[in-house]
């Protein structure tokens, strides 16, 4: 089997980046529901690195596609879009988190005394 | 129920950008003898703030613009945590006339309600654009979806009682908060109900506000929380 360049440093690259992501859930500096989008896409690539034209193939058959590159562009533009939808569900909440911060932070400096409390 | 003597209320007007009316419409509110005025300044990037306490009224600073839903949200949790028995909200563009917050006092006490919602649809005489009319009659068959039948769901001239302070968790930024604060209103089975007022329109007043793109984004975010609270 003539395996390539890619097929090395592409699978080495994701088990690092998983490594690292379960690094940062043991050390409590994130979450499995903030690693596990990543961390899938990180397999999916590997897998594909892998067995490029086993996977491919599957993925055309399955999706009743004619090219496999055709396929594996598809489901790329599937993880690229639920990757919009993550980060603008992250986006949000982040806004959410602003406002509240807002709120209290003007309750907080708003003068007590003044308001007679 | 004792009469509601104008000590009692505190009145809260969420504004942004509102220099230009905000000292005369603190001044009306003074003239009709309310003493308790905060202005809840939603990040305005001109002298609202300054003029506001040039004119003998409080502020509540929001240190970055986040919308009329936080300054209203500001607004309740001050109320909350200072254990205000009354809070009125109004707008501070000076479309609403101070001196029907009485007629808001005595609808209360009449129908013993947690929330009074002034509105304009009551009173034919409210000469209202037509298409904030147009905008209005939409807004309000959102809140049907909450199964609450209120006539202005959008007007921003609202008093709360203690229960309604204590209780209305409200979680929106934008406009859809009037919205919200109606069907939430109906879940917890608070007594709402409106009583006419009279706006007063003008060409500065009518280019604040709701318009249509803020419409469409408020019903967006309206069904979204709608959804995520199921």
């Amino acid at each position: 089997m003539n395996i390539r360049t890619f097929q090395i440093i592409i699978p080495i690259l994701s088990v690092i980046f998983i490594l690292w992501q379960l690094w940062r859930i043991y050390t409590f500096k994130t979450k499995w529901k903030s690693v596990w989008p990543g961390a899938l896409f990180a397999v999916f690539i590997s897998i594909i690195a892998l067995f490029p034209d086993f996977t491919t193939n599957w993925l055309a058959k399955t999706l009743d596609f004619k090219s496999n590159v055709n396929a594996i562009i598809f489901v790329l533009i599937g993880f690229l879009f639920g990757a919009v939808i993550i980060l603008y569900d992250l986006y949000k909440r982040q806004q959410k988190t602003i406002t509240k911060l807002t709120i209290e932070l003007s309750l907080f400096m708003a003068d007590k005394d003044d308001f007679g409390s | 129920m004792s009469m509601i003597i104008k000590d009692d209320l505190w009145v809260f007007l969420p504004a942004y950008n509102e220099a230009t009316v905000v000292r005369d419409v603190i001044k009306e509110l003074k003239s009709c003898g309310y003493k308790n005025i905060i202005v809840v300044d939603d990040g305005s990037t001109d002298d609202t703030r300054k003029f506001t306490q040039e004119a003998g009224a409080r502020v509540l600073h929001l240190c970055l613009n986040r919308g009329v839903g936080a300054a209203t949200r500001a607004a309740m949790l001050f109320a909350k945590r200072e254990g205000l028995e009354f809070m009125v909200l109004m707008d501070a563009d000076g479309q609403h006339y101070p001196s029907e917050i009485e007629k808001l006092t005595d609808e209360l006490q009449k129908q013993k309600a947690d929330i009074v919602i002034g509105s304009r649809f009551l009173e034919q005489k409210s000469k209202m654009p037509f298409s904030r009319v147009i905008y209005n009659k939409v807004a309000n068959m959102f809140t049907y979806f909450g199964k609450s039948t209120v006539t202005d769901s959008q007007s921003g001239f609202r008093l709360l009682n203690k229960v309604a302070i204590d209780n209305l968790e409200l979680e929106l930024d934008a406009y859809g908060i009037c919205t919200e604060m109606v069907w939430k209103a109906n879940t917890m089975k608070l007594n709402l109900v409106e009583t006419p007022i009279k706006v007063l329109y003008t060409k500065y007043s009518q280019s604040k506000g709701q318009n249509l793109m803020k419409g469409l984004q408020t019903a967006y975010r309206l069904i979204k929380n709608r959804l995520y609270e199921h």
